[in-house]
């Protein structure tokens, strides 16, 4: 607040230089922050030399002290005397204070009459917005966005700043505003701009508008001498830039408050290395009130569960922002005995929490009163998402905990009301057909369903309820349906999934014994009919093809690491190890390059001509068996790809069959390296490359098939490839990670060294 | 004889098929015997395939999408039967891509890339969809076969297609032994397939009015017409008149009327019957005393005077080449086809038309002025 003492007048009076007097002492006063007084001497001042400003002073000194019908009696005898645009907007502030929003709307339009310009334009949507016209201010909004260009001073920092600060709030996208905010605060001049940054970074609105700082104001923010090292440092964490804000804290340790070090240094290293250590939790005991709220309010927006509780232990939690946390740490870790304890300690109601909400930054307080209870409603929705972010585990609640807990979140006279909502859903309930069948799920499904009832049902009640649990009601209306909506979508997919896979596997062990009865007369058709030879054999190859899948489904369904352990460890007589797998799992991939019946194209990408064809499959068949890895890798120079083979290190991995383990291993392997062959073919022969290789480390077995191949191609596929390595990725717990590089595919699969202790 | 599209990507995997489905239309043994030797062969490639199959000139076989984007585009008026095989993505087209969007953007597409990207491994759906496209006729004679129907469950566009009657849900055919017979069938018969397409309006009146009967004169007159055999036309065109003119007579449930023979009821004067006479030879008031004249008169079921010549002139030209009574046996040889020029024939054909879809038309009405009777 600013006394401003009119002098313009070239000579002083005796009366004038009497109310100069009483003016000083007015100031005197004010610093001593005897306001009373400073009004007297103020009024005493009015009465020798009336002025309007002296009257503009007087009502700020009164909306200071909160009485704000007195101050707009003031500003509007100063109206009278003056009808400056400033005093009608000081009048909106009051007005609003007031509660009289649409009084406060019709004097902002008033200082608009007198005087247009971008920052009053800006103030009439944040009006709209307060009052509750969200969708005309969106519609102002956007107008200021379509007009900017005609706009008055909209190098105003008030503007720039408020315009921000309400653009990222309901994502109107205005291009010119953050290219200007950063010019206009780069051509500002000192001690103007150290004030402005100062203020900026005082009300966080770095972080709040989410703007994006150009390389050369962010270097006059750093460079800057009037700054702090701590304010540096403020600005930097309001942005994000955790790495910057880390070196000058670092270099200038030793000047900066103990307290500030310590709570940056933890912010730090919770940002940059993610992890809050068991020594920072003990010194957060040692903190102030309000950085312990800030910076358990960080651990909890970035899921710090277990040190919060930790924390938790070190301290009890007395304030109701921090038993909420408590009682939902113990509800997500499934301690829901001990959730049911912490809710009954935390207090009725939200006033606390948003009372204990971090200090107002928005622009729209500073202009409009900060004792306005729907002013704060973006303060408000701030404070309660951070405590109550959508994705609570509203689903692992039991419905009488669901119910607590809405109960404890609305005002006391909101329980009747709750109570006589869920008895109805309740009852309606047990009618009401699920489209699950799964027993498994069935119960779940009802109960979320139940949930989401009755938030639908309350919603409308809540969000209509009081202004201050507008926010709240909002967010935990959104949260709690958008949470329950997507259990129950798991709930059907995971059930729609289940079943299916037991229709996949049953239907695949049932086709596997139909094709018995279809290749064994096959066989002696071709035995009785030698004309008929090739085209029997098609057919058998065929059936076996369907049968060769339909067991890779079976297997990728049936397989489990408890059966890898145990043929790891019990090799027995029928072993192989993961060296020979991968070559028998090479050699059958290139045996199916010849096969123009049911691999085509490949065959054609590979051999351009039936000379080529036949040159290479006589080779083929002298070599295809041969267990000499070297001649193989000849033939597939000269014929096929560039082959690298590192596996030595397999041959050490063996594995038994007894629980089909050897077989199950060399399915996943031949899926992914047939798809290497596959993909490989559509490149140009000395472009071509195949390479496999495989590592034994001490906790992972890590195999890499590496292939060319041309992005642009999509070969046609019936995916069940993919289906199988994930089934068994899935139920083996290995990793299978894919990378495309501009002319190679990689997949790497690591799979738990089950053959080393550490496995 | 008719012409076949069939658009297929596995072509060497599909040899058997092709033998079953088309074994009617190729000339000669030696082609399914080539294509067996190519079955037998280690190293079979599609082009092979085409090669030996195009010794007829009956089938056109495209196994690559951007091939068969540009026969159906440019040539799908030559063709009376279309099958469409759905997923073509078995030989990559990503180097022909420049031509299929263009194909595409030719048949009124926008945002081809996108569409080439949503259609990827059902490539048949955007060939289907530019030929309906260009002509909804087309819907006849498009059959598309699919490995698996209930993918299509997943496809909007097909399903509103069928729902808009743009396309029928019998004509997509899943690639299955017992289910793929329909398309032997339809082979087999495929000029009466694609004489059916031709006069589809015509057909389905028959088939829906009359029955299958009527359907196969219809065929075997408009074959005879293609083929000039202009005897046998004369002959069908007759009794597809007559057959008409009983069925309609019989309709209108007039048991006495003078259009009967007296001495055998079930018989239709159709000369009477279709010209009506007038009550006295010179009544210039033009009143006639029976047939469908007077019947029209009463019941306005549409028998203008074009309809009423087209009739008359029918049994007039039948009647001088000989053809009088349908109850004896008429051979091709005692039908005089000395004054039938081919101006004639093209009007005879297109009377015999006309009359059908007045028939059509009179079937309808007969019936409104029958319910209305009632009521």
């Amino acid at each position: 607040m600013t006394i401003f003492v009119n002098n313009n007048r070239g000579k002083t009076s005796k009366k004038d230089s009497k109310a100069l007097a009483f003016l000083q002492y007015a100031l005197q006063c004010k610093s001593e922050g005897r306001f009373e007084t400073m009004l007297d001497y103020m009024d005493k001042a009015f009465k020798l030399r009336p002025d309007s400003n002296l009257l503009f002073n007087r009502a700020k000194v009164l909306d200071h002290l909160k009485e704000y019908d007195k101050a707009l009696e003031t500003i509007n005898r100063a109206i009278e005397m003056d009808t400056n645009h400033s005093y009608f907007i000081f009048r909106a502030q009051l007005l609003a204070s007031l509660h009289r929003f649409d009084d406060s709307l019709n004097s902002i339009e008033t200082a608009i009459a007198i005087y247009d310009c971008a920052y009053y334009q800006v103030a009439k949507a944040q009006m709209m917005f307060i009052s509750g016209r969200i969708l005309d201010g969106i519609d102002h909004m956007l107008w200021i966005r379509d007009n900017y260009n005609h706009l008055v001073h909209t190098e105003d920092i008030n503007f720039l700043a408020s315009a921000l600060q309400i653009s990222n709030t309901y994502q109107i996208k205005i291009p010119q505003l953050e290219p200007q905010f950063n010019d206009s605060i780069i051509s500002m001049q000192e001690p103007n701009k150290s004030q402005v940054l100062r203020w900026l970074i005082d009300t966080d609105l770095f972080a709040d508008a989410k703007i994006s700082i150009n390389p050369s104001l962010m270097t006059d923010i750093l460079s800057s001498d009037t700054l702090s090292n701590q304010e540096k440092v403020i600005f930097l964490g309001s942005i994000g830039n955790w790495a910057q804000a880390e070196q000058i804290l670092e270099q200038h340790a030793s000047t900066l408050e103990q307290e500030f070090y310590c709570f940056y240094k933890a912010c730090i290293d919770l940002y940059l290395n993610k992890r809050c250590t068991a020594d920072t939790l003990v010194d957060i005991t040692q903190w102030n009130q309000e950085a312990k709220y800030a910076f358990i309010i960080k651990l909890w927006n970035k899921k710090h569960y277990s040190a919060l509780q930790d924390y938790f232990e070190l301290e009890r939690p007395t304030t109701a922002t921090a038993k909420w946390m408590q009682f939902w740490i113990a509800v997500l870790s499934g301690n829901l005995s001990e959730g049911i304890l912490v809710l009954k300690e935390i207090p009725q109601g939200l006033e606390e929490i948003i009372k204990s909400g971090r200090k107002s930054n928005s622009l729209e307080l500073e202009a409009f009163g900060q004792e306005i209870d729907v002013n704060n409603l973006t303060n408000n929705l701030r404070t309660i998402l951070e405590l109550f972010p959508f994705d609570l585990p509203y689903d692992m609640l039991t419905w009488e905990m669901f119910i607590k807990v809405l109960k404890k979140i609305f005002p006391v006279q909101y329980s009747n009301l709750i109570d006589l909502h869920a008895d109805i859903v309740e009852r309606q309930s047990v009618d009401s057909p699920t489209n699950i069948d799964n027993d498994k799920y069935k119960d779940f499904y009802v109960q979320s369903s139940m949930k989401v009832e009755l938030i639908n049902d309350l919603s409308m009640v809540f969000i209509s309820g009081s202004s201050s649990h507008f926010a709240v009601s909002l967010s935990i209306v959104i949260g709690a349906s958008r949470k329950m909506g997507d259990k129950m979508n798991n709930i059907v997919e995971s059930s729609r999934e289940e079943e299916r896979n037991k229709v996949l596997s049953d239907l695949s062990h049932n086709i596997k014994n139909l094709l018995r009865s279809v290749i064994d007369p096959l066989e002696s058709i071709k035995r009785d009919i030698p004309d008929k030879m090739p085209v029997i054999e098609d057919a058998i190859k065929g059936a076996n093809l369907i049968r060769e899948m339909v067991n890779s489904i079976n297997f990728s369904y049936t397989v489990s690491v408890e059966d890898l352990i145990y043929d790891i460890h019990n090799p027995g007589k029928d072993t192989s190890c993961i060296s020979a797998m991968i070559t028998q799992s090479l050699r059958n991939a290139i045996s199916n390059m010849y096969d123009s019946q049911y691999y085509p194209q490949f065959m054609s990408n590979y051999f351009k001509d039936r000379q080529a064809y036949s040159d290479s499959k006589l080779k083929w068949d002298f070599i295809g068996h041969d267990r000499d890895g070297s001649r193989l890798i000849r033939f597939a120079e000269e014929y096929l790809f560039d082959l690298t083979l590192e596996i030595d290190s397999g041959s050490e991995l063996t594995v038994g069959n007894e629980k089909s383990s050897a077989i199950k291993l060399t399915i996943l392997l031949q899926e992914l390296i047939l798809n290497a062959v596959k993909y490989a073919s559509f490149v140009p022969l000395s472009q071509r490359k195949l390479q496999i290789s495989l590592s034994n480390e001490p906790d992972f077995i890590r195999m890499i098939v590496s292939n060319s191949y041309k992005p642009e191609v999509r070969a046609k596929t019936t995916g069940l490839g993919n289906v199988i390595i994930k089934n068994f990725a899935k139920v083996l717990d290995c990793e299978i990670l894919t990378e495309k590089a501009a002319n190679m595919y990689t997949v790497t699969l690591n799979l738990k060294n089950y053959w080393s202790n550490n496995g | 004889m008719g012409r076949i599209l069939f658009i297929e990507d596995q072509l060497t995997g599909s040899i058997p098929t092709i033998i079953k489905l088309f074994s009617p239309i190729f000339k000669d043994e030696r082609t399914i015997t080539l294509l067996k030797n190519i079955q037998n062969d280690k190293y079979k490639t599609p082009e092979l395939i085409i090669g030996v199959c195009s010794s007829t000139s009956c089938l056109d076989i495209c196994h690559k999408f951007v091939n068969a984007l540009s026969k159906a585009l440019y040539y799908y008026n030559e063709y009376d039967l279309i099958i469409i095989d759905r997923n073509l993505s078995e030989v990559p087209y990503h180097e022909d891509l420049q031509d299929i969007k263009e194909y595409l953007q030719k048949c009124g597409f926008s945002d081809v890339d996108k569409k080439i990207d949503m259609y990827t491994t059902r490539e048949g759906d955007l060939i289907l969809l530019a030929l309906l496209r260009l002509d909804r006729n087309n819907k006849n004679k498009i059959y598309y076969l699919t490995a698996n129907i209930d993918e299509l469950k997943g496809s909007p566009e097909l399903e509103t297609l069928i729902d808009v009657d743009d396309f029928y849900r019998n004509h997509i055919i899943e690639k299955t032994t017992d289910k793929d017979k329909v398309l032997t069938e339809i082979v087999a018969n495929l000029e009466s397939f694609s004489i059916q397409n031709r006069f589809a309006t015509h057909v389905k009146i028959l088939r829906n009015r009359l029955n299958e009967d009527e359907v196969d004169l219809f065929v075997n007159m408009i074959r005879h017409y293609d083929n000039d055999s202009r005897r046998e036309f004369i002959i069908y065109l007759r009794k597809i008149l007559d057959n008409l003119m009983h069925h309609i007579a019989g309709k209108m449930n007039e048991p006495n009327a003078s259009y009967w023979n007296k001495a055998n009821p079930d018989q239709l004067i159709v000369k009477t019957f279709i010209k009506g006479f007038y009550a006295k030879d010179n009544d210039y008031l033009g009143r006639f005393s029976c047939g469908l004249p007077v019947f029209d008169q009463k019941h306005s079921i549409g028998y203008s005077s074009i309809v009423r010549n087209a009739c008359l002139s029918i049994f007039e030209i039948c009647s001088d080449c000989g053809i009088h009574d349908l109850n004896t046996v008429i051979s091709p040889e005692g039908v005089n086809i000395n004054y039938l020029t081919e101006h004639t024939m093209k009007s005879m054909l297109n009377q015999i038309c006309d009359v059908i879809l007045w028939y059509d038309k009179a079937i309808v009405n007969m019936q409104k002025a029958s319910e209305i009777t009632h009521e």
